[in-house]
């Protein structure tokens, strides 16, 4: 006899849906006719297509025929909980394998019913389990979205930063370029701002200059036109531009001869060669135009920290980070040989290689991690709660499956039967989790992912989702499991006798597990409370920390002179002088000022400086300081503090000798308790300043960086930027002279874009927005497991109470006090809660390492908000046990003795 | 008699007519393929012989088991008096009804014996 065999999916498929006889003969009438067919007549191939169409028919005719009958079955007969081989026989054969989806089937239409039949607990639980899932869900989709999954880059994990993202010169790029074997590519870039004009309304543009190959590098090459040619790096042949999609189908309406055209980017023009594919957004970054960077020096000079470039690498296949490490080491230990004076063992330690994700998600992955762990914890309260909600209907149902078992139902059908109620309650739980995470992450994609890095990127994926089924089915299942069991093996004669009526005896099992879960939710909530108290705090120190000027009625924007204007000496300074001309003319218009860099933005430029006439200290280290360069009225319209000589004046011109105003740190860093006043010092190496004025720390970077040295410098004598910020003091609300301002800067041409405006709280508010979205997540989560607490604690009391109805009626019928029934009910909550509160304020302890980092001058153990935290959970505790104690309290005897 | 047969029915009932007593899944398929050209599926077949077989119109023996067929039992069909009487039935109905309109139905000549 041959030995083929008709296909192994289609022989399975029968066996599993067709059953006894009518599996033999049809899988033998096939068997015998796929033979036949592949020996005699069509070959085997077309035995076989002919047996799999045979296969899937039969199967499918007999899903349709049996589905047909299962809707027909009168519910009725579900009910009696008939076992299943019973079920077979009087099915009659036809009914076959169809038994156990029949059941299946009948069971989710019972389940549904007794769900129905009792709404207050089927809501309550699959609102409990939909919080729960829910917060996962979204959570986990932000986790998924900004850890998880990698960047858009191809191979992503091959991109890395170089020194940690900090600026190098352009040489030490090209050294790399040719000893690190590790990398396949190394680019590099600084990312500006510029002016697109000629094209309607003179815009700004956040765009990018990039070293060669850095499209190499992040893998992404432009999908019209070409990338930048090495060649074009060259001064002079630098008049390219590549843009991104949304540039090109936006204010270029997606011309399709994009390419080739010319556009003026402050005022230079540069041909078009390429636009990025649709979709490729750069990391954490707006940028919208890429421009070629040039092999020239810039007007700073080539040092660290001032123009220079981050220096990104692709990996070469194959190569570990480590063997970058090991290879970036030489090169780093030459430059600083070279440049004693400006480099140091930091330097050369900080000579590695992150992951570009690492690096760009950076300090928001301890919120992230923080953030996930918590929303676990409300999970597993959520999980408590349906845990404690199920015991308690088991327990309230053990009449009925009593009276079912003893009619003969089997005890592995009751059991199925809770159990399909169970994943019913957490399919449905998990449904609506999903539908609120949903929400939750539109929200957040709304009002919150631009704050965010890779914030866009979030979403509900399938991952996720089947994440959240799998956690709300098995929620539901574990915690149905443990009163199934108990269903297996009732106290028959105990319920039967009608002594579920005063459940006080039958129910003696059931507190000791609810009392567990309740002291488990309490110190899970006390956790959260503890950590959300933290952050609380902390950002209410964070947002009282004086940062060194007045931030109220302060009106801050942006503007940018092309470069291509304003060039001649002189042109810049008159402009700005204008401005402030301009502004004051407007009434409610206090002072105004620009300064190149705003404080809270993070944008800052720091070099190392040295005073005159004394020489650097053996050992001492280097310092270094902010500098800003400012117009006259800044002082003023920041509102900071002048201690000591005076501020830049207007007569603080070109010509005039140099001068600086130094704050406190650097009064003290570089002069200690010496009066700074008439020292000279030295910026960038080549830029002498005498010390004319000492002013108060100004925090620059943000609120929760102490102030470093810092010096400020007139623009008249040193206006290499085109770009400031102007500032703008005014007399009532900024907000409503915005119109009126920007109207006087635009009027005084309209060629330089304006960008940015804003209230100074506001700017202050955005800068601290990280650390805002952590605490309001994480408050609303406390609150979250403190209200599935509360739930849980009246649950347990309400439970105690109505299982000892009877008992407390005739205690008080006998004569017993009130008081002493009422002090029972409550000790029987008090000591879970206890416990609970004990282990929480443990684990509040023990994991206070993990917010730290998030913190901002409060300490991780701080009593204070430990104490609030109990004390909360305390009164939220005692508020739950008010209505059921007083319910025991009020038992009437006549009535429930009466029964 | 009861409800009146169904065109699949008819098909299956004229092909064990056909064939005589004792005709299996397999050859019941065959003669009906054959003559009609149209694949049938072997599960709408016993559906179909189960629900004849359930009214009395046709009756069915194990049969033995062979190694073509993979060790497994055969069942032999036949068709039993009352489906011999429906399918008469059923014919009477054809022929009455469409007396008459055979010129519109396209089929006066005798019909192809394949």
């Amino acid at each position: 006899m041959s030995l083929r065999r008709p296909p192994l999916l289609s022989r399975l498929l029968l066996a599993v849906f067709l059953r006894g006889l009518e599996r033999e003969v049809i899988t033998g009438d096939l068997e015998e006719e796929f033979q036949h067919l592949a020996e005699r007549v069509s070959g085997v191939d077309h035995a076989r297509r002919w047996y799999r169409r045979q296969a899937w028919r039969a199967v499918g005719g007999r899903l349709l025929a049996r589905g047909r009958r299962l809707v027909r079955i009168p519910a009725e007969k579900t009910m009696s909980g008939r076992s299943g081989r019973a079920g077979a026989r009087l099915g009659g054969r036809a009914r076959g394998g169809w038994v156990i989806m029949g059941e299946l089937f009948r069971d989710v239409r019972f389940g549904l019913r007794a769900l129905m039949r009792q709404p207050g607990f089927t809501g309550a639980a699959v609102l409990v389990i939909a919080l729960g899932v829910g917060a996962n869900t979204a959570v986990f989709s932000i986790l998924d979205g900004v850890l998880l999954r990698s960047l858009a880059y191809p191979d992503a994990e091959r991109v890395v930063r170089v020194w940690g993202g900090r600026a190098l010169s352009k040489s030490t790029l090209a050294e790399m370029r040719e000893n690190v074997t590790a990398f396949e590519a190394v680019s590099g870039f600084s990312s500006g701002r510029y002016a697109l004009t000629g094209e309607g309304q003179a815009s700004e543009m956040s765009g990018a200059e990039v070293a060669p190959s850095y499209f190499d590098v992040i893998g992404v090459r432009p999908a019209l036109g070409r990338a930048f040619l090495p060649e074009e790096s060259e001064p002079g042949r630098d008049g390219v531009v590549i843009l991104a999609y949304d540039l090109w189908r936006g204010p270029f309406a997606g011309a399709p001869d994009i390419v080739g055209r010319t556009i003026r980017l402050d005022g230079v023009p540069r041909t078009v060669v390429g636009v990025m594919p649709e979709g490729y957004r750069p990391v954490r970054r707006s940028w919208t135009v890429w421009v070629p960077q040039t092999a020239d020096p810039t007007d700073f000079g080539d040092w660290e920290g001032t123009a220079g470039t981050v220096v990104v690498a692709r990996l070469a296949p194959g190569a570990t980070p480590e063997r970058a490490d090991a290879q970036l080491a030489p090169i780093a230990q030459a430059i600083r040989d070279e440049n004693p004076d400006v480099y140091g063992d930091e330097f050369v330690a900080a000579a590695t290689v992150t992951s570009l994700q690492r690096a760009t998600v950076g300090s928001f992955r301890t919120t992230l991690w923080v953030l996930a762990g918590a929303v676990t914890l409300v999970l597993l309260i959520a999980c408590a709660n349906v845990a404690n909600l199920l015991l308690a209907k088991g327990e309230s149902r053990g009449h009925e499956l009593a009276v079912r078992r003893s009619l003969g139902a089997s005890g592995r059908r009751l059991v199925r039967q809770l159990m399909t109620e169970s994943a019913l309650l957490g399919l449905l739980g998990g449904g609506l989790g999903c539908g609120l995470a949903w929400l939750t992450l539109w929200t957040f994609r709304e009002h919150v992912a631009t704050a965010l890095p890779l914030g866009d990127r979030v979403g509900l994926n399938g991952t996720v989702l089947g994440f959240a089924l799998a956690v709300s089915l098995v929620t539901a299942i574990l915690f149905g499991l443990w009163p199934a069991l108990r269903a297996l093996r009732p106290d028959l004669r105990a319920s039967l006798r009608g002594e579920a009526r005063s459940p006080g005896r039958a129910g003696v099992g059931r507190p000791g597990m609810s009392r567990t879960l309740v002291a488990f939710e309490v110190a899970i909530s006390l956790v959260l409370l503890t950590g959300a108290g933290l952050l609380i705090k902390s950002t209410w120190v964070l947002q009282r920390v004086d940062p060194g000027f007045r931030s109220e009625d302060l009106l801050t924007l942006h503007v940018n002179l092309p470069s291509g204007r304003y060039e001649e000496e002189g042109a810049r300074v008159e402009y700005f002088r204008r401005i402030d001309e301009r502004l004051s003319a407007i009434p409610g218009v206090v002072a105004s000022g620009s300064i190149s860099f705003l404080p809270m933005t993070s944008q800052h430029m720091s070099t190392l400086f040295t005073v005159k006439d004394r020489p650097k200290r053996e050992g001492s280290p280097r310092e270094y300081a902010m500098v800003q360069v400012t117009t006259p009225g800044v002082a003023r319209a920041l509102g900071m503090d002048l201690l000591g000589g005076r501020w830049i004046e207007p007569s603080d011109g070109k010509d005039a000798p140099r001068v600086c105003v130094i704050n406190q740190a650097m009064s003290k860093a570089a002069f200690g308790d010496d009066d700074p006043l008439g020292e000279e010092i030295q910026l960038f190496g080549w830029f002498n300043a005498t010390v004319v004025g000492v002013v108060s720390d100004m925090r620059e970077i943000g609120l929760a960086r102490p102030p470093g040295p810092g010096a400020f410098l007139a623009y008249a004598q040193l206006p290499g930027v085109g770009a400031m910020y102007v500032t703008v003091r005014t007399a009532g609300a900024p907000r409503e002279l915005i119109p009126s301002v920007v109207e006087a800067v635009a009027a005084l041409d309209g060629d330089v874009p304006v960008s940015q405006v804003a209230s100074m709280d506001d700017v202050l508010r955005l800068s601290i927005a990280d650390s805002r979205l952590s605490t309001a997540v994480l408050s609303i989560f406390a609150l979250l497991a403190l209200l599935l607490s509360v739930v849980g604690v009246y649950g347990v009391i309400s439970f105690t109470v109505s299982a000892r109805t009877y008992e407390i009626g005739v205690r008080a019928a006998l004569g017993a006090p009130r008081g002493t029934v009422v002090r029972e009910v409550l000790s029987g909550i008090a000591v879970p809660v206890a416990l609970g509160m004990l282990a929480g304020i443990g684990g509040a302890l023990g994991l206070a390492r993990m917010v730290e980092s998030l913190l901002y001058e409060v300490h991780p153990r701080d009593p204070a908000v430990l104490a609030v935290a109990a004390v909360a959970l305390l009164l939220a505790a005692v508020a739950a046990s008010v209505a059921p104690a007083r319910r025991a309290a009020s038992v009437d005897p006549v009535r429930c003795l009466k029964v | 008699m009861g409800r009146a047969l169904g065109g699949f029915e008819q098909t299956i009932l004229l092909a064990l007519l056909r064939l005589g007593a004792g005709a299996d899944g397999v050859s019941i398929r065959r003669e009906i393929e054959s003559r009609t050209g149209q694949e049938i599926s072997t599960g709408a077949l016993y559906t179909t012989l189960e629900r004849l077989d359930a009214r009395g119109l046709v009756s069915h023996e194990l049969g033995e088991a062979t190694p073509v067929r993979g060790g497994r039992r055969k069942k032999a069909y036949a068709l039993e008096e009352a489906g011999l009487l429906a399918l008469r039935e059923s014919y009477d109905t054809f022929s009455v009804m469409v007396r008459g309109v055979e010129a519109q139905l396209d089929v006066t000549g005798e019909p192809e014996t394949p």
